[in-house]
């Protein structure tokens, strides 16, 4: 029997597995369970972490997608592990193509050559609407995305958080802990760094567990980070999904400051 | 108290650390009452202030939250509001329960039986209203956030959970999963090694943890029917339930006959009450939204100046407990809720 759609509510395409590989690995850093939101614009997700000090906003625009339809709004709710373990069954080059025609599955494609089919089932949403922290940001900084990995890593070595110190030319990104300390420091001149934009000196301090878990994510799918904070607030990081328009925020408060 | 569904759901353990950075609300008057009945001196006499003020609830409220501060876990207490009409019979009669145990806690400490008084002394919990207002001040304090529910307290953590606002529901009682709450912890206030009431023996009380999409799934039942269960067997408003009628045969009735107006020996019982109205109290129960929930540092010094200066609570310990906070606050991460407003 197929599952073919005869209603049809609902069509993403894409022409690769990366996209939603990425995407899937992105969620899952966050939340257990996912509410995607789908409409005649695209797909989006927004949700925090249990502890609400992570937040992800994702929008992929319509024209991302090799072939994308929907007729009217449309929530559905995964679980993300599940979602996950289908959408690894995916090599790189398969197609793969999102559907449904109920509120109660999805129906999963991955297309190369011959096809294969799978049917999910929905969970029940206990989705609450996420708002967008309201920020104003003094820092702007697009840095290569390989700069911005090793400087995670490099610091994550002497201590859990960094503190991103940024003043005239150049930001410095430091951390301090049991074993001692370090510090990266990257110039204005310096070639990874694309463009960097101080309205005001600023410095704040996060987690490095979450940004880092976040950039591994994201894997190959954007090459550049565009970093963005104030003094004591929390810091957005955009990053691309493709070269389509596909693009996530990535919002963490900050840590909280020693008296 | 609540409806007991134990014997025939599902439950997992879980340890404190499971629940870190978790947000969880807790059903504030349920707590209260196990704080008064389990924190009391060696007669079994509640914590008092040199003024005879009760503060058993308040020592509970203290060092509890401290442990839970500290293992990350985000509490949100919600107290209750109006009750509806149908619970007043039960309220009636826990006050009687109580005021029976009262007598009967003084005559056996007065004859010297000790063990029989402490017995007693645990069902004579009675919530006064200043107890409430002690609750509020020192949660604000400690930068715990509060919801005052329009009625239940139950029926707006359970629709607090439904809706996503946190991840799962605090209460001693089952009666949340009727309200419909996703996940229910059971045992959070009082995990630790307790003295079993009436015997010497202590046992080491765990939390647990109660998934209420996969209780329907694994007794094949819908929501409704899990409500028709508790009443078979008792809710806070028909407290009696139906005679001769537990857990296990309630739900083997509900899977026979689908629900209770097709249970054939138990009609004349049930036209004697307002089922349709209980019903509705759990399916449709008065909550609210609007509430803000924002969790804050503690102030260590209007804390010291409450408890220790008005309550008499012992400083050292007092700011010991703040103390060990402060090394893991210093550790942890903002929230993002500061910004949304």
């Amino acid at each position: 029997m197929s599952l073919t759609a005869v209603d049809l509510v609902f069509l993403a395409k894409t022409s690769t597995s990366g996209e939603w590989k990425v995407v899937s690995s992105v969620v899952l850093t966050l939340v257990d369970e996912a509410t995607f939101e789908a409409s005649s614009e695209g797909i989006t997700f927004r949700a925090m972490d249990p502890s609400h000090v992570a937040l992800v906003d994702l929008s992929w625009p319509s024209q991302a997608f090799e072939k994308y339809e929907c007729d009217a709004p449309f929530k559905f709710s995964v679980k993300m592990d599940d979602f996950a373990k289908l959408i690894k069954r995916a090599d790189a080059k398969d197609s793969i193509e999102i559907a449904t025609t109920n509120n109660e599955n999805i129906i999963l494609r991955i297309l190369n050559g011959y096809g294969r089919e799978f049917l999910l089932h929905l969970i029940e949403s206990t989705y609450g609407s996420t708002p967008l922290p309201k920020l104003t940001f003094n820092i702007k900084a697009i840095i290569a995305k390989k700069a911005f990995e090793s400087m995670l890593n490099d610091i994550s070595v002497v201590s859990d958080h960094v503190t991103i110190d940024t003043s005239n030319d150049k930001s410095v990104f430091y951390g301090k802990g049991d074993i001692g300390s370090g510090s990266v420091t990257l110039e204005r001149t310096t070639p990874d760094v694309l463009e960097l934009e101080v309205k005001e000196n600023s410095k704040a301090t996060y987690n490095i567990e979450y940004l880092s878990n976040i950039i591994k994510a994201i894997s190959s799918a954007s090459d550049t980070v565009v970093l963005e904070y104030s003094s004591k607030m929390p810091i957005r990081l955009e990053l691309k999904l493709g070269d389509l328009g596909g693009k996530i925020h990535f919002y963490l408060a900050p840590r909280i400051e020693e008296k | 108290m609540g409806v007991d569904l134990k014997d025939i759901i599902k439950k997992e353990k879980l340890s404190l650390g499971d629940l870190s950075d978790r947000t969880l609300a807790i059903d504030a008057y349920n707590a209260l009452y196990q704080f008064l009945s389990v924190i009391r001196g060696r007669w079994g006499e509640p914590l008092m202030d040199r003024q005879g003020r009760i503060t058993s609830h308040l020592s509970g409220l203290f060092y509890r939250n401290i442990n839970f501060l500290e293992k990350g876990i985000k509490l949100v207490y919600v107290l209750d509001g109006k009750p509806p009409e149908l619970k007043e019979e039960e309220i009636k009669r826990r006050k009687e329960v109580k005021r029976e145990a009262t007598v009967k806690y003084e005559v056996a400490l007065k004859a010297g039986r000790i063990e029989d008084a402490r017995k007693y002394a645990q069902s004579t919990s009675q919530l006064k209203s200043m107890m409430v207002e002690d609750t509020k001040k020192l949660l604000s304090l400690m930068g715990i956030p509060w919801v005052q529910a329009p009625s239940e307290g139950e029926a707006q953590v359970s629709h607090m959970t439904a809706n996503g606002k946190v991840w799962a529901a605090v209460s001693q009682d089952h009666d949340s999963l009727l309200f419909g709450a996703t996940r229910l912890v059971r045992n959070l206030t009082i995990s630790g090694k307790r003295k079993l009431p009436g015997k010497n023996v202590h046992i080491t009380i765990e939390p647990e943890l109660v998934e209420l999409d996969q209780i329907l799934k694994d007794l094949d039942i819908t929501r409704e029917q899990l409500i028709d269960i508790g009443i078979l067997i008792g809710t806070d408003f028909n407290p009696d339930g139906f005679k001769g009628i537990g857990p296990t045969k309630a739900l083997k009735l509900i899977k026979n006959y689908i629900k209770l107006e097709s249970i054939p020996d138990i009609q004349k019982e049930l036209a004697s009450i307002d089922y349709q109205t209980i019903r509705g109290i759990f399916l449709k129960p008065e909550v609210t939204d609007s509430f803000e929930l924002r969790w804050g540092k503690p102030d260590d010094e209007a804390i010291v100046d409450f408890l220790c200066h008005e309550r008499d609570f012992s400083e050292a310990r007092v700011r010991s407990a703040m103390d060990r906070l402060e090394v893991i606050e210093s550790k942890r991460s903002e929230t993002l809720e500061r910004w949304f407003s």
